[in-house]
């Protein structure tokens, strides 16, 4: 069988671009053929991906569409009398970025108009998470199949020894895009929370790439003001480096407010590092009962938790053990066989 | 303490602090603003009509003339195709500048009509987008009356003695001005 993958974009850092690779490292090993387009390539792929007008699939082969953003020349595949999947990544709505970055926010609420376009063309589809299927299934998706992000914990390297938090000054990190619906400013007053009335020299590492220049600024400025000194924005890491933030974290820490999946939750449970989050999209099916999931929109009581979390030997082990348990359910193995089971049926259609 | 314990723990620890004193500043006064400039409706008007400097045609390279020459050449030599350019962005830019007004218009309306029928608010400004503490539209805060855009406001005093549209051949509207509609719902504009 021949599977070709359509993506928007692709670039050596871009999530869904190394799901895709990873997914063609399966598709060798099952002894599918197939190759890999893209409508703007990175120079720095090497080849990896091609350039979506080579895109020629002969009649018995399969499209796996990945839809993550909105690519009006991907409306060109949709056309070809072949079968097609199409994976949804889950675009952002639109409303976090009007005030930080409007094309970003025309390109996402364009990406959700559309995506009921390309539903429509498409043989079956599938989506990331069982959030992201109710949504497909909101624009007119029929039995959305569930393809987690396919995780493979040896990227980042052993967990390493357990370490336990320096007491009144635990390190917490958060692993994300630096954007408004990550809520990296609430994480930044929840440490300050946590610094005035529990732990004096807590500190906060935030790693991720920012929206633009500007709004680094603003939370830089949002740090400074409620916890001088203690917040560390980082970018631009390699997998070692960023092996290496989980390794010296005692909390994960993710009060975002929309995610799709969340990969730093498998990240952190692959360390054992206890991880605290706001219950919204994908995090609790993603998390089940390996994190604390707290909707208090009481900042204070974040600050308690995450107090909690890195005092309490008891609790600190049992959700690093739930974590690593949790991590088992979306081991590279069984994501690749739900992979394998969605285009083999769309295949037989 | 099991994970399924430690939220009750924390929320009873918090109301324990705040009986001492502790946790009475959230940090929720320290906000992160808009960081995208916001330009006015006065602004947007301004560049709705696009007129592009041929004057910006030029060569950064050294001895440059020859290419600004060349540029400007095709530039002259294109003129027809460029004309037809414009005027197709023009055309796109007033007929979204007339939405944005007119939404304006009648946002500015259901303000009018909210601050009169809230006892004692003096107007009030809806939260950021990205805000979900706030709940449904009765409970924003109020807040100072913002200043209606002038465009606007001379328009609506046009309106008074046209009707409720105040464009030509609309439909005489009840009364003198913008008000509650029947049943006190927020009025209609043709």
């Amino acid at each position: 069988m021949n599977v070709h993958q359509v993506l928007s974009g692709a670039g050596p850092v871009d999530a869904v671009t190394n799901q895709a690779l990873a997914f063609r490292e399966h598709f060798s090993a099952w002894g599918w053929g197939g190759h890999d387009v893209a409508e703007s390539i990175d120079p720095r792929m090497d080849g990896r991906v091609r350039p979506l007008r080579t895109l020629s699939p002969d009649p018995g082969d399969v499209l796996l569409v990945h839809y993550s953003a909105y690519a009006p020349r991907l409306r060109s595949v949709l056309d070809l009398p072949v079968r097609k999947l199409l994976l949804s990544h889950n675009v952002t709505p639109a409303r976090w970025f009007w005030d930080h970055e409007p094309a970003i926010a025309v390109r996402c609420a364009l990406g959700r108009k559309h995506l009921a376009e390309f539903i429509a063309a498409s043989d079956a589809v599938a989506a990331v998470s069982r959030y992201n299927a109710d949504e497909l299934e909101a624009a007119g998706g029929r039995d959305p199949a569930v393809i987690p992000i396919l995780f493979d914990p040896a990227r980042l390297g052993a967990a390493g020894t357990e370490r336990e938090p320096v007491p009144g000054a635990p390190s917490i990190l958060f692993v994300g895009r630096l954007a408004p619906h990550k809520r990296q400013d609430e994480a930044i007053r929840a440490v300050a929370l946590l610094r005035s009335h529990r732990a004096p020299n807590a500190r906060l590492v935030l790693v991720g790439e920012p929206l633009n220049d500007r709004y680094l600024v603003a939370l830089r400025r949002l740090a400074d003001e409620v916890a001088p000194g203690a917040v560390t924005f980082r970018s631009g890491l390699s997998s070692a480096e960023l092996a290496e933030c989980y390794r010296s974290a005692d909390l994960f820490l993710c009060l975002s407010e929309h995610e799709g999946f969340c990969v730093p939750l498998l990240e952190s449970f692959h360390f054992g590092l206890p991880v605290l989050a706001r219950p919204v999209g994908g995090v609790p099916e993603v998390a089940g009962d390996a994190a604390l999931l707290c909707e208090d929109e009481d900042l204070a009581v974040v600050a308690e938790l995450a107090h909690l979390a890195t005092t309490d030997p008891e609790l600190r082990r049992a959700l690093s053990e739930r974590g690593r348990q949790r991590l088992e359910r979306f081991s590279p193995e069984t994501t690749a066989a739900s992979l394998r089971e969605a285009l083999e049926a769309v295949a037989r259609v | 303490m099991q994970p399924e314990q430690a939220l009750e723990a924390a929320r009873r620890a918090v109301t324990e602090a705040r009986r001492a004193g502790a946790y009475e500043r959230d940090f929720s006064d320290v906000t992160i603003n808009p960081t995208h400039h916001r330009v006015t409706s006065d602004q947007l008007m301004e560049w709705a009509v696009i007129e592009p400097d041929p004057g910006l045609v030029i060569s950064t390279r050294r001895l440059g003339a020859p290419i600004a020459w060349l540029k400007r050449t095709l530039m002259h030599l294109l003129r027809q195709y460029h004309g037809q350019l414009e005027s197709q962005q023009t055309r796109f830019n007033v007929h979204i500048l007339a939405r944005v007004v007119e939404q304006e218009e009648r946002l500015a309306i259901v303000e009018d009509w909210l601050r009169d029928e809230t006892p004692g608010a003096t107007g009030f400004q809806p939260p950021p987008a990205h805000d979900r503490r706030h709940g449904p539209l009765e409970q924003w805060p109020a807040g100072p009356a913002r200043p209606r855009h002038e465009w606007l406001a001379r328009r609506q005093e046009g309106d008074e003695g046209r009707g409720a549209g105040g464009r030509p051949g609309a439909d005489p509207g009840p009364g003198p001005g913008p008000g509650p509609g029947p049943d006190g719902a927020p009025p209609r504009r043709p």
